[in-house]
């Protein structure tokens, strides 16, 4: 019994420096969460990115958001020996310290959304803050023909990253689009509530009939402003945009009320993580200006998250059209 | 006029409300450039706009004004709402249903909310208990069920199209430059709603028993009505309501959101008070309450275009409250005296 045991590990052993020696690292992402429209998205980006490098990924994650139930998965994943581990925490200071026994065993870590996170090689981000504002701004320019009034819009003046795009746009307007204005009230809240946001934009439309633009940020901005420029019959001389999810706006893209809406894909982040990590497992380096092998991330910018560490981000945002919408699958 | 009316009509909320009312339309008149009202055709942007916001807040503050005048609170009607509609519009979508016609759906969520308001009725008859612990606790039930146990979710786009044709059904339509206004058609439903509740409120025993438990339900009861009977009925016909109330809703939003309605009995409970309804019950009218409805309506679509930053609308709200609670607690104390 003993060889056979023995025979048997010696043979795990064997097959296991063949694999090394074909190359391929062992790697595991961890979402956040799985069964969630969001994240079955990613699963497919990962899944995708497995049969296109013809390298086997190990996709688990927990069925809920609980930062407990993921570091015991990530507990087990390291015990079992992995080369690379991809992740999105739910709470990052909790994975710290998994991370910290991951890499001290020399597996490579990649994180994303968690640009302050200690313990890992690389965070990897879809977008800077400044860099989505000034995106908004282009787009909406665009479509006024870079001339006429805006106003721009917000879930709630208390959200701070919300507020810092619409900052940025307004200072990429500033510089970019002299011909364009910002109305004296600058700023309005629709508390996260598309309704609220039609209302908004019923007034504002009354108090400035020269109002040509909306630039919202939160996802239920272009939607509730959408659907009274679409109520007010002035598709195509007044419009509107916003961070949105395709399937809640595509009502309004095909009939052409909204030209188009910002979001980034987070199954291209998924990829770019795991090609940050092959690249690391190659023994290649990462500097500001690489390219991580994605649309939005051919010259990547690296960044000081104030830790000592450094967390990359792309220009991960895309327009989201009539002609895309579907592709997204949410 | 003899002075024995006038002294009663001063005495009444409403009618200071009204005149308030007046007021305030008469400011936004003049401060937006006569934005309010046109001549000779009435109807104008603005007017259209706050008529519409009247729609769903008037209908649900009729669903609060008639539980009011019996002496009671109801806090579960939005819960009841969201409920009934979240579950009609997945049960419509996954069936295919209310394609061209949204009729199905509203007999449903009508169905689903008097099943739920048959709950509030049956606790409150059979157990006496203060009915806003009773509906507090109901409503935490119901959107507990819509999040957690049914996990229902948004619907947007993918709404059937009865439904979202059936919101945009239009009865008057104006241009103002180059900009298209309508009115809805949905006001029909409130003018209807206004008139079945005032005649049922004015002109039946039902309305009377309302009135007589609101002020004191043990005389009621003494003087021959079914305190429990009544209790019942009205609990279960405002839960049907509230379901039809919010398929109207999801019809003018084009949307099903289940989270949308936590938190606007706040907003609607307090309109009623200031429309003149008693806290302590057997007080309140329908006329009252639409005047306290359009005030609120008529502000909040009005304060950007006054220049009023929107901070303001939620001082506004609290000082709404306050104020309609202590006029009420005033007009008791004076009663009692």
């Amino acid at each position: 019994m003993k060889k056979i045991v023995a025979a048997i590990l010696a043979l795990m052993l064997v097959l296991s420096v063949a694999a090394f020696a074909e190359g391929n690292p062992t790697i595991a992402y961890v979402p956040k969460v799985i069964g969630q429209p969001w994240w079955d998205h990613v699963q497919q980006g990962v899944e995708a990115w497995a049969a296109d490098k013809g390298i086997d990924v190990i996709y688990k994650g927990g069925t809920t958001t609980d930062s407990a139930e993921q570091v015991q998965i990530m507990t087990d994943l390291v015990n079992q020996g992995i080369d690379i581990l991809c992740f999105s925490p739910n709470d990052p200071d909790a994975c710290e310290q998994i991370c910290k026994q991951a890499r001290d065993k020399g597996v490579i870590v990649i994180a994303t959304e968690a640009s302050g996170m200690e313990n890992v090689d690389f965070d990897i981000e879809a977008f800077d803050e400044a860099g989505l504002g000034a995106f908004l701004m282009d787009e909406l320019a665009a479509q006024m023909g870079e001339e006429g009034e805006y106003i721009t819009m917000v879930g709630s003046m208390t959200m701070e990253s919300q507020n810092n795009w619409a900052d940025a746009a307004i200072a990429r307007q500033e510089a970019a689009y002299p011909n364009m204005t910002l109305v004296p009230d600058k700023r309005v809240e629709d508390n996260s509530d598309a309704q609220e946001a039609y209302n908004l934009t019923m007034q504002l439309k009354e108090k400035y009939p020269d109002l040509k633009g909306i630039l919202g940020t939160g996802s239920f901005d272009a939607p509730g402003a959408a659907r009274a420029i679409e109520e007010m019959g002035l598709t195509g001389e007044m419009f509107a945009i916003s961070v949105a999810m395709p399937a809640e706006v595509s009502d309004y893209l095909i009939n052409g009320t909204l030209k188009s809406v910002a979001l980034w894909d987070a199954s291209v982040t998924a990829k770019v993580q795991l090609n940050a990590a092959m690249k690391l497992f190659a023994g290649e380096s990462i500097e500001d200006g690489s390219d991580l092998g994605e649309e939005g991330y051919a010259a990547i910018h690296i960044a000081d998250n104030g830790k000592g560490k450094n967390y990359i981000y792309g220009d991960g945002y895309l327009a989201v059209t009539v002609d895309n919408w579907e592709s997204f699958g949410f | 006029m003899n002075k024995a009316a006038l002294k009663r009509m001063t005495r009444r909320t409403e009618f200071y409300m009204f005149i308030v009312l007046i007021l305030l339309c008469v400011l936004v008149q003049i401060k937006s450039g006569g934005k309010l009202i046109a001549f000779p055709g009435i109807f104008t942007r603005l007017n259209v706009t706050v008529l519409r916001t009247m729609v769903v807040d008037g209908m649900f503050a009729m669903c609060s004004l008639v539980v009011m005048i019996s002496g009671g609170f109801d806090l579960s009607f939005p819960a009841i709402a969201a409920l009934s509609y979240s579950l009609t519009c997945t049960i419509c979508l996954n069936n295919g249903w209310c394609q061209n016609s949204p009729v199905v759906g509203f007999l449903l969520a009508a169905a689903i909310g008097w099943v739920l308001g048959m709950l509030n009725g049956w606790i409150i008859s059979n157990f006496k208990l203060n009915t806003m612990i009773v509906t507090l606790g109901t409503q935490t039930l119901f959107t507990g069920i819509s999040m957690g146990l049914l996990a229902l979710k948004e619907i947007t786009s993918t709404l059937p199209n009865g439904f979202k044709t059936f919101g945009k059904l239009y009865i008057l339509e104006g241009v103002d430059g180059k900009i298209r206004f309508t009115l809805s058609a949905m006001v029909i439903f409130l003018i209807l709603l206004c008139a079945i509740v005032s005649f049922i409120l004015n002109k039946t025993m039902f309305g009377r028993a309302l009135y007589a438990i609101g002020g004191n339900e043990v005389s009621a009861e003494r003087a021959g009505y079914n305190v429990r009977k009544v209790k019942f009925l009205l609990y279960s016909s405002v839960g049907a309501l509230s379901g039809f109330v919010g398929m109207i809703r999801v019809c003018m939003e084009s949307q099903s959101i289940p989270k949308a309605m936590v938190g606007r009995e706040m907003t609607i409970i307090p309109a009623v008070i200031l429309g003149g309804a008693s806290i302590f019950g057997g007080e309140g009218t329908v006329f009252g309450t639409v005047v306290a409805v359009a005030i609120i309506s008529l502000v909040s679509n009005s304060m950007l275009l006054l220049g009023i930053d929107t901070y303001w609308q939620q001082f506004f709200n609290g000082l709404v409250i306050l104020v309609g609670v202590t006029v009420s607690a005033l007009q008791a104390k004076r009663q009692k005296q």
